[in-house]
């Protein structure tokens, strides 16, 4: 259970009950929604992400101790919900079992130098009309890992030093697993504008 | 439902200018793309960066492509709003805990 415990370099609070509520309803709730999300990026499933944000809530309240008052609680509250997610869904989700996080860099590091000769051919302009179900498809065919990094950094504005807190890596570790998802992504995405009749000048092939 | 993320705006391509067609440090250049798109690079980087991306058509679109993965991200993809049933639930859990 020890990854349960929150970023446990704060000193231990004291909370009287009255301020535990206080903290809980000012800090916590206001980041409920970006928590659901979350969730559900992660899990792929709405009972499962209606879970894992009540057990969240629910660690989030018994460790209230060891939260700062005023500190960032939604970088807080995003690391017991991956801990809470690695723990107890992860085992149960249809993702492929385990990743290992060294492998799955070390092999994707590993094809960095040829991945850098690819010129990209993806442009900006043959993603216009890609709708948001496309665009889940395409965020949600990425492992997790790759997918948490990209949730964490460009939906939720997440710093490299939150995120490194968030995910317990170091900040290069952060850096390039995140240039490696967007990579990832833009595989994805021009896999899409193929099949939307997109070449690889951009313009788009008219129906006729 | 608001994203936390603000998302800066397209490069335009000048008619004025003269743009480089190649760039010789593509891979790199894409990195430092990604740090100040996250708000993460070094005012060294910043500025080295801008003056060189002011002429290089690989690196605007490069940019740009960026810039349009990020806008499909957070205009895009569906938020949900938590089910008010779970709000409920975890109101009433925690006041037995207490």
């Amino acid at each position: 259970m020890i990854q349960s415990q929150p970023m446990s370099e704060n000193p231990v609070q004291n909370y009287s009950e009255k301020e535990k509520y206080k903290i809980f309803d000012d800090e916590f709730m206001p980041h409920i929604n970006s928590m659901y999300n979350f969730a559900f990026r992660l899990t792929m499933d709405e009972d499962d992400a209606n879970d894992l944000v009540q057990d969240t809530y629910l660690k989030a309240f018994r460790f209230i101790n060891s939260f700062q008052k005023g500190t960032n609680a939604k970088a807080w509250l995003f690391r017991i919900l991956k801990n809470s997610f690695i723990n107890d869904y992860r085992k149960k989700s249809k993702e492929p079992a385990k990743v290992d996080y060294q492998e799955v860099e070390t092999f994707y590091n590993s094809e960095d130098a040829e991945a850098d000769n690819i010129t990209p051919d993806l442009r900006a302009d043959s993603l216009k009309e890609m709708i948001g179900d496309e665009v889940a498809v395409a965020l949600n065919s990425l492992a997790v890992d790759f997918r948490t990094v990209i949730i964490l950094c460009d939906i939720e504005g997440f710093t490299y030093e939150e995120m490194a807190k968030i995910l317990d890596i170091p900040i290069g570790t952060v850096r390039s697993r995140l240039h490696r998802a967007r990579n990832l992504l833009k595989d994805k995405l021009r896999n899409y504008a193929k099949t939307m009749g997109y070449n690889d000048d951009g313009d788009a092939k008219g129906i006729e | 439902m608001s994203i936390s993320r603000k998302i800066p705006v397209l490069l335009k391509v000048k008619e004025n200018v003269q743009y480089a067609n190649d760039c010789q440090n593509r891979q790199e250049c894409l990195k430092a793309i990604q740090l100040i798109l996250d708000g993460e690079a070094t005012t060294d980087q910043l500025k080295h960066f801008q003056s060189h991306m002011d002429h290089c058509m690989p690196c605007i679109e490069n940019y740009n492509l960026e810039v349009t993965i990020r806008q499909l991200l957070c205009d895009r993809l569906e938020r949900k709003a938590v089910p008010n049933e779970i709000i409920d639930s975890i109101k009433s859990k925690i006041s037995e805990i207490a």
